[in-house]
């Protein structure tokens, strides 16, 4: 499955989504898993944009 | 003698000839007020000026208007800047105008609402255009002038939030005639140049309403409107409005608060993703702890040991019910072992034996049958005697019978 890479925003929104699913008290230890994983997934994700990211500051030629 | 009579043609070509050698006339600037104003469907506007004694006949052309930075309207004090025409087929002079500078400050207040209200109608400031903001931007232009306070600013608070975003400069002149142009030149270049830009900041520090006027200017509102990149518009102090505040995706009261607007803090989202894991962690161990808890709850101990509890209810239900079914059993037998007897004894009663016992004797036919009266016995009949302790055999010798 390829999956489109996604803005910050949309995996931070769904790292959120996969932690707030772990939250339910009937979740089974194989979804929870699943959602463990998705999340770190998208924690990657995320992590990496922020370490990867060198700031550069610039002003153009008049 | 009069001089030779010439062509109303000619004098008028003439008369514009001198005019426009006139070192004055060619470059003028005059003050007064506007009055009969009219915007021509060329496009070109016409107008006069006015004081308390004279008027002027003004000609705006359409190429010259796009360079006038004030909506003109009636009663306006302006200065015209501009040179002296002959218009020869009417014969009168006005004053071509190349640029018109307001003077009186409620004027520009009038221009201001003019274009506001002009801007508003064609939808310029609809909400339904306005883009958002983009959380996580990778790259920001910021549209001011190359020093001052605002670049500073802007470029500091980013700094000092977000370590992430590049930050790009283009810098221009954010006051005086040029700068309307420079600006939006710079939105659309942006647009045009730098296509992968998140968010444009465009703005400058505090200053007079003149200082500020570039942001009023139709250029800048539609190159704002045209953007396809989000703009937040930052324009001197809290209390100073803009058209281009109208316009852009987002309005920020100073050139800090659109820095602050347009970025994320770094540090605390590298905070709020620890704890998203470190929470998914925790929440994942939990649920293998409950579900192992569950699970020993399941085992064959517990599940033997949870029969066995069955099984044992089970039994003294059965020694219950076994206890209480052979009670009642011992009390019916009983019940039929008193009836027994006390059917016996009336038994006993009833024998005749007993009667005979008592002096009684039975009297019976030659049959065997039991004789109860007179009337069965006659004379020389044999019967029989039957006694408690025997028998005996009888010959009846006469038999006599009770009246009733």
């Amino acid at each position: 499955m390829t999956e489109k890479k996604l803005s910050f925003e949309e995996s931070m929104k769904e790292l959120e989504k996969a932690a707030a699913a772990m939250d339910r008290d009937d979740i089974t230890l194989e979804e929870a898993l699943k959602s463990y994983e998705k999340g770190i997934r998208y924690y990657k994700q995320c992590a990496e944009t922020l370490e990867n990211a060198k700031q550069k500051i610039e002003t153009l030629k008049k | 003698m009069a001089p030779k009579p010439v062509t109303v043609s000619q004098l008028n070509s003439y008369i514009g000839r001198v005019l426009q050698t006139d070192p004055l006339l060619g470059s003028v600037s005059v003050k007064g007020e506007i009055s009969n104003l009219k915007y021509h469907s060329s496009g070109h506007v016409y107008f006069s000026m006015k004081d308390e004694r004279s008027s002027l006949r003004c000609f705006l052309s359409a190429y010259n208007l796009e360079h006038v930075r004030f909506e003109l309207e009636e009663g306006m004090e302006i200065t015209a800047a501009g040179n002296i025409s002959v218009y020869e087929q009417g014969g009168y002079y006005s004053l071509y105008v190349k640029d018109i500078d307001v003077t009186g400050r409620g004027d520009l207040a009038a221009a201001f609402e003019k274009l506001k209200s002009r801007l508003a109608a064609e939808g310029l400031f609809d909400t339904k255009h306005k883009k958002e903001i983009p959380f996580f931007p990778r790259r920001i232009m910021v549209i001011t002038a190359a020093t001052g306070a605002a670049v500073k600013d802007i470029l500091k608070i980013i700094t000092s939030k977000n370590d992430c975003v590049d930050i790009t400069v283009w810098p221009v002149a954010v006051q005086g005639a040029k700068a309307a142009g420079e600006i939006s030149a710079a939105i659309r270049g942006t647009n045009e140049k730098y296509p992968d830009t998140d968010i444009i900041i465009t703005g400058r520090g505090g200053g007079s309403i003149e200082d500020l006027w570039a942001f009023n200017e139709e250029a800048v509102a539609r190159a704002i409107y045209d953007s396809g990149i989000p703009v937040i518009s930052a324009v001197g102090h809290e209390i100073d409005v803009t058209i281009a505040d109208f316009v852009a995706d987002a309005r920020a009261e100073t050139p800090t608060a659109a820095a602050d607007m347009a970025v994320p803090d770094t540090a605390l989202l590298r905070e709020d993703l620890d704890e998203l894991r470190a929470g998914m962690l925790d929440r994942l161990i939990r649920t293998a702890e409950t579900k192992e808890e569950k699970l020993q709850a399941l085992s064959l101990d517990v599940f033997a040991r949870n029969i066995c509890t069955m099984i044992d209810y089970h039994a003294a239900l059965i020694s219950n019910i076994r206890d209480s079914s052979r009670s009642r059993l011992l009390n019916l037998i009983a019940g039929y072992e008193n009836s027994i007897t006390a059917a016996k004894s009336h038994l006993d009663d009833m024998d005749p034996r007993s009667i005979m016992k008592r002096g009684y004797s039975a009297v019976t036919g030659k049959n065997g049958r039991l004789i109860g009266s007179t009337a069965e016995i006659h004379a020389d009949d044999e019967l029989g005697l039957t006694m408690s302790d025997g028998s005996a055999d009888v010959i009846v010798t006469s038999v006599r019978r009770d009246r009733r």
